[in-house]
């Protein structure tokens, strides 16, 4: 029984390690790249959530449309709050605090259009899987959390591929180091912008489907879950693509194991604790160069 | 580009505000229809002219409950137009004053004083949050105004001690601790079950009250508690909790958990094989069957309802809630129609919108035919609704099933 | 627009917009002063306000010993959290103190048996009166005028502008974070005290990271460096809800759009640097004169002019 039900917990922190980094990797992608976050990630996340469950409703969309649909409606929405929250100040200001303010009002704002027009009854999204989950032995395992998993994973490496192989990805880390410069070089810096935020959109859109699947369609999934992402991009080495996926996992994996050995009610004194003396012992992260700091 | 942009803001923030207007399902107060018609130079006597009748309500509609918030604003909309529709109240049109909370106890306090104090209601309905409840219930006995609600928790009414009445406050619903016992014992007295585990969502208010009232039940009848196990309405993931409850070899699992909880901890136990009884609270009657992962994971569910879910009365409420929110009612919905029938029932016993004689009249109120009950009955002593029907719903394979009324031996004595 | 409706409007200035406030007042110096940004600052407040409601509730204590115990925990918990933070990069700071924040409702979730959890602690007494809490409003921020007049306030904004610099110049920078965040915990703090004696009733759900994001919205909506423009931005955001209370649906709405349209097309913020103080009244009181004067005496003021 002990082996198995220790297996059952790692798996259990790995799926939420999992969801997390699903989260993760979009907030991480805007904060390597333009080294602030954007706490519409979450606006951006519920709104494209419900709009994938439209697609599962009017089309009868499976599992991949659905993806697609939500990562779609994400970027398109996030290119919106690009435009609305961002745009004029990278232009005129410093301030990083700013675009924290400008974000999170953002953010709030997608939220409450979707309570608007969604609130009165929970939803969910039809079953996708024929067989959602599979069992050997005592232990199950979530397809949908592997999913996860692995599509974050590839999204990630397809990320980094692209960052550093095209021309496109010079441009991002060109961006990323001095956009002044970069734009005297004659690449279109708001383009450049544009397209980080659409993929980051799109991410979110992922994230929002996967973690309607795991629970179910409120509007307030987007607050309640991304703070966690904004935690784990920061820990995983402020705007490390690969950082962010290792911190996520690491994150699953110490919350279960503090549920277990303080209760689940205390577990986040514990995480706390953890988060802290990491910080101290690592204070570069996990991905452990420091990022360039915007004053 | 910095004109354009203006353009494009200024146009995106227009859209998104025409796009909030043009929801179709705002539960808005609708006015009533036109209290003075100017009256005609005819014959006939001129109607009189007629004060609305003012009921208010706090719920939450934009905050962490709007969902459930809403359901319940929809319920009093559907009922006061009902009412309006047959001629109003004591021959008075009714008009709704809905003001949204966030969940916010001191916001829900300033909104307590505006309906006292600006808006003249004759009386207020309340939401399905205890924490409103709570805070509300010193300002409703201050300022002398009934505040009706669907508070879970006992304290609004009786004290924190349970031992004192608040006299403006009153609930339209059996309380979370009635709801736990009654939940609770079907597995022990009807299926012989014996050994409980327990999961409850800690930060969740109406659930804490429910599992304690569970707790204290099965001390005194003798059910073993075999893991009592906390959980937080943001997890996705109860793999720690639900395998020591496995493994602690509970017979039935009392889970005192939100609707949201509710669904993870199914899909999970599914997937886990774990093929124990559960049982609960309202929280697993319509949508969560359709809301879990695959039918057959509901299964094995038995929870009380304070109304029978297929009742033919119930068909043309919900007809019409449909017809104007485009979504099924859930029973908050339904229990949130009958506070409006039970107040206008209360109004008509008070024969005014005086504020104490409707109190009076609430505190003594009994034979009110609404949609729960032929008979809705308050308690003086409580100012909790007396003998209210428990039917115990089964769900298999996602199916509800009325297993019929249902009073806990325990209750009885 | 009814005097009632006037005099519950005011009655909800003072008692819901006014003591959160003061909760923020700790975010002005923290943000505002100092730049440092904190995710947690509302979990401040809820300490304060569980200090001040357990001792008046259990132990029957008067205000006048709740009062400075709720500040004493503030600035105990402050220090303990400024401790490592101030020690760390300053993206950590609001790593920690959201950390903090969660930790804490769940101690409290916890401990339900004492701090109620998420039923909540009910029948706290109630102390204050509407004067005392614009008086002690009105106290707090003439305190922060004074600080952000001094040498010290003046090493925070030192800080706030170039940290290096700062240090360069022999500013002890840890020591005077530090400072700072303990005093943002005390004040935070007071704020919590003054709302659970007002509102008689506290839950661990009441004090999450929205809270705190709400408040540093308020700081930069007003002008960063400006304290009367953050008090006059949180009254005017504190109020814009209430306001556009006719219409549920869309106030939030309207709150964001406003938000969002200050922060673009003025990022210092409405007040910007400036103080409202005794010099820039009068200038404004000299502008608008001059503005009456040309609009009712227009020949006048071109004769005035042209002499």
């Amino acid at each position: 029984m002990n082996f198995s039900y220790y297996l059952q917990l790692l798996i259990g922190g790995v799926s939420n390690g999992a969801m997390y980094a699903i989260i993760a990797v979009g907030w991480a992608l805007i904060f390597s790249i333009l080294k602030f976050s954007n706490f519409a990630h979450g606006g951006t996340m519920v709104c494209s959530a419900y709009l994938g469950l439209l697609a599962t409703r009017i089309i009868g969309a499976n599992l991949w449309l659905t993806l697609a649909v939500a990562a779609l409606c994400g970027g398109l929405i996030n290119i919106l709050v690009e435009l609305i929250s961002f745009h004029r100040l990278r232009k005129s200001s410093k301030q990083v605090l700013l675009f924290f303010v400008s974000s999170i009002t953002m953010g709030m704002l997608l939220q409450n259009l979707v309570t608007l027009r969604f609130s009165g009854l929970f939803y969910s999204y039809p079953n996708f899987f024929k067989q959602r989950f599979f069992r050997i032995g005592n232990i199950s395992f979530d397809i949908s959390n592997f999913m996860m998993l692995a599509i974050a994973a590839v999204i990630l490496g397809i990320l980094i591929l692209v960052l550093q192989k095209t021309r496109f990805g010079m441009a991002v880390r060109a961006l990323s180091v001095d956009p002044r410069t970069t734009s005297l070089m004659g690449v279109n810096v708001d383009l450049v912008v544009l397209a980080t935020f659409f993929i980051a959109g799109a991410l979110a859109g992922v994230a929002g489907v996967f973690v309607g699947i795991r629970t179910i369609l409120s509007p307030q999934i987007g607050s309640m879950y991304t703070v966690k992402g904004f935690m784990v991009a920061v820990i995983g080495g402020l705007g490390s693509l690969n950082g962010a996926l290792f911190a996520s996992l690491i994150l699953g994996l110490v919350e279960t194991a503090f549920s277990v050995i303080l209760g689940t009610s205390l577990a986040p004194v514990g995480t706390f604790f953890f988060v802290l003396i990491f910080l101290f012992l690592r204070p570069q992260g996990l991905a452990g160069v420091f990022a360039m700091e915007k004053a | 580009m910095k004109k354009l942009l203006v353009a494009v803001l200024t146009l995106v923030l227009a859209v998104s505000l025409v796009a909030a207007c043009g929801q179709p399902a705002k539960p808005t107060p609708t006015p009533p229809p036109a209290p003075t018609k100017p009256a005609e130079p005819t014959a006939q006597p001129t109607p009189e002219v007629k004060e609305p009748i003012i009921i208010g309500g706090i719920t939450d509609l934009t905050g962490n409950g709007s969902v459930l918030g809403t359901a319940v604003a929809r319920g009093w909309e559907l009922a006061v137009n009902d009412i309006n529709a047959k001629g109003g109240i004591l021959g008075r049109p009714v008009k709704l004053i809905v003001y949204d909370c966030r969940s916010d106890p001191q916001e829900a306090i300033s909104l307590f004083k505006r309906l006292a104090d600006v808006d003249k209601a004759a009386i207020v309905v309340g939401p399905p949050f205890s924490n409103v409840g709570l805070a509300v219930a010193p300002v409703a006995d201050e300022k002398g105004l009934v505040f009706f609600g669907q508070f879970g928790d006992p304290r609004c009414m009786l004290g924190e001690k349970l031992d004192s009445l608040h006299p403006y406050m009153f609930l339209v619903q059996p309380s979370a601790i009635q709801t736990g016992i009654i939940g609770g014992a079907y597995p022990f007295e009807k299926l012989g079950l014996k050994k409980a585990a327990v999961l409850v969502a800690e930060d969740h208010a109406y659930c804490v009250t429910q599992a304690n009232a569970f707790l204290d039940y099965a001390k005194k009848v003798g059910i073993e508690i075999t893991t009592f196990q906390k959980c937080k309405i943001a997890d996705t993931d109860l793999t720690v909790q639900l395998t020591a409850i496995k493994n602690s070899g509970a017979e039935f699992l009392f889970n005192a958990c939100n609707t949201q909880l509710l669904v993870v901890a199914t899909n999970q136990m599914y997937q886990m094989g774990m093929d124990i009884v559960q049982c609960g609270s309202l929280d697993f009657s319509y949508p969560f069957a359709t809301l879990v992962s695959d039918p057959k994971a509901a299964s094995r569910i038995y929870f009380p309802v304070n109304l029978d879910m297929e009742a033919p009365h119930l068909a043309d409420v919900t007809a019409a809630y449909i017809a104007a929110y485009n979504e099924k009612p859930t029973p908050k919905s339904w229990i949130a129609y009958d506070t409006i029938l039970v107040t206008k029932a209360a109004i008509e016993k008070a024969g005014s919108d005086n504020r104490a004689a409707i109190r009076d009249a609430l505190e003594n109120i009994s034979g009110v035919k609404c949609l729960i009950t032929d008979d809705f009955r308050i308690d003086p002593k409580t100012h909790m609704p007396l003998g209210l029907g428990m039917y115990i719903y089964n769900i298999e394979n996602g199916v509800y099933t009325n297993l019929g009324y249902y009073v806990p031996e325990y209750l009885k004595q | 627009m009814s005097a009632t409706y006037l005099s519950y409007l005011y009655s909800f200035l003072i008692d819901n917009v006014l003591i959160l406030m003061i909760g923020m007042l700790g975010v002005y110096v923290l943000t505002g002063l100092t730049g440092m940004f904190s995710m947690g600052q509302a979990a401040f407040m809820a300490v304060g306000g569980y200090a001040a409601a357990m001792l008046s509730k259990y132990l029957h204590m008067p205000l006048l010993v709740t009062m400075p115990a709720a500040v004493l925990t503030g600035t105990l918990f402050g220090f303990l959290i400024g401790l490592p933070a101030v020690k760390l990069r300053r993206d950590y700071v609001a790593i920690v103190s959201l950390g903090f924040s969660e930790a804490l409702v769940a101690f409290l979730n916890n401990t339900a048996s004492i701090t109620g959890g998420a039923l909540g602690l009910t029948a706290v007494p109630k102390y204050t009166t509407r004067p005392m809490i614009i008086v002690i409003f009105v106290l707090m921020i003439l305190f922060i005028w004074n600080l952000k007049n001094s040498r010290f306030g003046r090493e925070c904004i030192a800080i706030k502008s170039d940290e290096l610099a700062a240090a360069s110049m022999g500013i002890d920078v840890a020591r005077v974070k530090l400072l700072v965040f303990t005093l943002a915990g005390a004040i935070s703090a007071l704020g919590g005290c003054l709302y659970v004696h007002t509102t008689t009733y506290l839950d661990s759900a009441a004090f999450g990271w929205t809270q705190s994001s709400m408040w540093i919205v308020m700081v930069f909506f007003g002008g960063v460096n400006s304290l009367t423009g953050s008090v006059f931005a949180g009254i005017v955001l504190g109020l814009i809800p209430e306001i556009f209370r006719f219409s549920d649906a869309l106030r939030i709405v309207i709150y964001c759009i406003t938000v969002l349209f200050i922060v673009n097309f003025r990022p210092q913020g409405l007040f910007g640097e400036t103080e409202l103080d005794r010099k820039t009244i009068k200038r404004i009181a000299l502008a608008v004169g001059r503005f009456f004067k040309r609009v009712f005496a227009p020949s006048q003021a071109q004769e005035a002019e042209q002499g």
